[in-house]
């Protein structure tokens, strides 16, 4: 108990070095945490972007090379009624499915007068797909798909139609080939106009009913049946259950159908972690000045403790506690900080500016990251007790004449 | 008495630049337990340099130091520490206090490597700041108190173990004649419960308390 009220004292001495090294160590926690949230916003929205807002889910369901795998016709590898049927009776019973959206892609032309240009469909049972992912199928104008929409309605997007020269209530044709090979078209109203946010998917985006698309293909088959799950935790093992249950089937989930989230965030990660280092070394860096200066400038202090018999070993824990008390003041006035910045840059609703590849911007909601907050605190203070324990050993080793003789 | 302090064939040499100074010579002494003795000399003539390596500070290049018995020019650095911790206590000229802590935590802080409790190492340094003539003073800061008063926590700091054997650098060197005569009344009490002083000095008012002189002169024992 000496030794930490000694600490505390000699911390409390030295107030205005204390504060400069919990001052440098609270800037680098508040920088960090907020960076490590911003990450983390980041993370959580392209996975909530890809599973709900998207509406790939947390898997897909395929028949066998449903996933990229040659096919001479379209739906070869497509999964049929009674395999439809078998799935949806086993997700019924279990527990961690909420929902199955089944889906239809298909990809042809679409004209109106003198324009044609390709699309890449997707077909959906618009009262599923609303319940599986809610706004995921809302237009920018006009109407969204639902139950009660004619068969003929279809939704573009929003620069598809700009291309094509159509708003809602306009007739285009759409042209695709059929589960045999032939060209099948039919004429369609534009319902509503959809904008992702994604300007390369908005010239190629084509929505309609499935029984509509399943007509214009001549088939009763799905591509693909998406596949909602109450935790993002039960992903591998219901994919277990489905595929050992089914096995003429192949599921993917959500991270092998969208590569592009782990580059993104492994680009994110790598840059947070080049900040971090950086801002830790240049924090720790003058922090370390200040604790050596701390501790030669108390070199008697440490020879008359060795002097009383204090061993070398407990006379640097002494040390090492001051050390440690000012990275813990600094770790905790930071982390106060970054948690009362946080609130206010989320309460603020910023707009970020849009990401590259999207037409719009975002509300900045920085989500804390308790486990990069755990990883923040453990290097700032390991790095904290390795500086004081590394000077104190000088110290510490110094003759005991010398050190007395030392002065501040 | 028995002998509490040994020296002989004492030897420590320093290197300063170019030049090897011999600051201490060939030094034989003896010490019984209850003496106060001064050793004096003038500046620079060895005196504190023994006491170093009596105390173990600094190693000596020849010969033998026993403190207790123990050979302290042999001892491992553990056997030091215990030694300081619980044989030996040592007076500084500058008294050398813990600015951070109170007169009772800069005496418990000679406790706190041993086992003791909390309460029980308070009560002692309570003990030994009374014995000082310090009572009701326990929660002063160092700076709160005066030259004299700050050597008297150095004292209790020094006795509160128990030791056998007080070493002291210079002790009244700072101090006014009449706190002087305090710090050496309180030497001779403590020598009187049979525990030997050895002290340095140049102080001739100081010298006439002595039971003994060891007169250094470069390095040497004197007379």
């Amino acid at each position: 108990m000496i030794w930490l009220r000694l600490a505390v004292r000699n911390a409390l001495a030295n107030r205005r070095r204390s504060a400069a090294a919990a001052a440098a160590i609270t800037v680098a926690t508040l920088v960090l945490i907020l960076f490590a949230s911003y990450v983390n916003d980041i993370r959580e929205g392209m996975k909530l972007s890809f599973i709900r807002g998207m509406g790939v889910g947390h898997l897909q369901i395929s028949g066998k090379g449903g996933f990229g795998a040659f096919a001479e016709l379209p739906l070869e590898n497509g999964i049929g009624p009674a395999s439809r049927a078998a799935i949806e009776t086993l997700a019924d019973k279990l527990p961690e499915v909420r929902r199955l959206a089944p889906r239809l892609q298909f990809g042809g032309m679409v004209s109106s007068g003198p324009r044609t240009l390709a699309f890449s469909g997707v077909a959906v049972d618009p009262a599923l797909e609303r319940a599986a992912f809610g706004l995921a199928g809302a237009v920018k104008t006009g109407e969204p798909l639902t139950k009660d929409s004619p068969d003929d309605s279809v939704i573009l997007g929003v620069e598809l139609a700009r291309q094509l020269g159509v708003k809602p209530g306009d007739f285009v044709t759409v042209m695709t080939p059929t589960v045999y090979g032939a060209l099948n078209a039919m004429d369609m109203t534009v319902v509503g106009l959809k904008q992702s946010g994604a300007a390369q998917t908005d010239l190629y985006y084509l929505q309609t009913k499935l029984q509509t698309a399943q007509k214009l293909l001549v088939t009763d088959k799905l591509s693909t049946l998406a596949v909602l799950l109450d935790d993002d935790a039960d992903i591998n093992a219901v994919r277990e259950r489905l595929e050992r249950a089914a096995p003429n089937l192949e599921t993917r989930t959500w991270l092998q159908l969208q590569p592009i989230y782990r580059q993104v965030m492994g680009l994110y990660e790598t840059a947070f972690l080049v900040v971090g280092v950086l801002l830790i070394i240049t924090t720790m860096s003058g922090v370390s000045v200040l604790i050596v200066t701390s501790v030669l400038e108390r070199a008697g202090e440490i020879g008359l403790m060795r002097s009383l018999g204090i061993a070398a070993r407990q006379v640097r824990s002494a040390f090492l506690i001051e050390g440690v008390l000012v990275c813990l003041g600094g770790l905790v006035a930071g982390s106060l900080l970054a948690a009362i910045a946080l609130w206010t840059i989320n309460a603020s609703h910023f707009i970020s500016p849009p990401p590259p590849g999207s037409t719009r911007g975002y509300p900045l909601q920085l989500l804390w990251d308790w486990f990069a907050t755990a990883q923040i605190w453990a290097f700032v203070m390991a790095l904290g007790v390795g500086v004081s324990w590394l000077t104190s050993a000088g110290v510490a080793r110094l003759n005991i004449v010398q050190a007395l003789g030392a002065r501040p | 008495m028995a002998t509490a302090i040994e020296g002989f064939g004492l030897v420590k040499k320093y290197v300063r630049g170019t030049e090897v100074v011999t600051a201490v010579d060939r030094v034989d002494f003896s010490i019984a337990g209850g003496e106060t003795v001064a050793l004096v000399g003038a500046s620079g003539s060895g005196k504190s340099t023994i006491l170093n390596l009596i105390a173990g500070f600094d190693r000596a290049d020849d010969g033998v130091v026993k403190v207790a018995g123990f050979e302290i020019t042999a001892a491992s650095q553990r056997m030091l520490d215990m030694m300081r911790t619980r044989v030996l206590g040592f007076v500084f000229q500058q008294f050398h206090l813990v600015a951070g802590l109170t007169a009772s935590e800069n005496v418990e802080l000679a406790l706190s490597v041993q086992k003791i409790g909390a309460a029980e190492r308070r009560h002692r340094a309570a003990g030994a700041l009374e014995r000082v003539g310090l009572s009701g003073m326990e929660k002063c800061r160092p700076h709160q108190l005066s030259g004299g008063q700050q050597q008297r926590v150095a004292i209790a700091r020094a006795i509160v173990s128990g030791p056998r054997v007080i070493l002291a650098d210079e002790p009244t060197a700072a101090l006014d004649a009449v706190t002087a005569g305090g710090i050496l009344d309180e030497f001779k009490r403590l020598s009187a419960e049979g525990c030997a002083v050895l002290f340095s000095t140049h102080d001739s008012r100081c010298i006439a308390r002595a039971d003994r002189i060891i007169a250094i002169e470069n390095g040497r024992v004197a007379a």
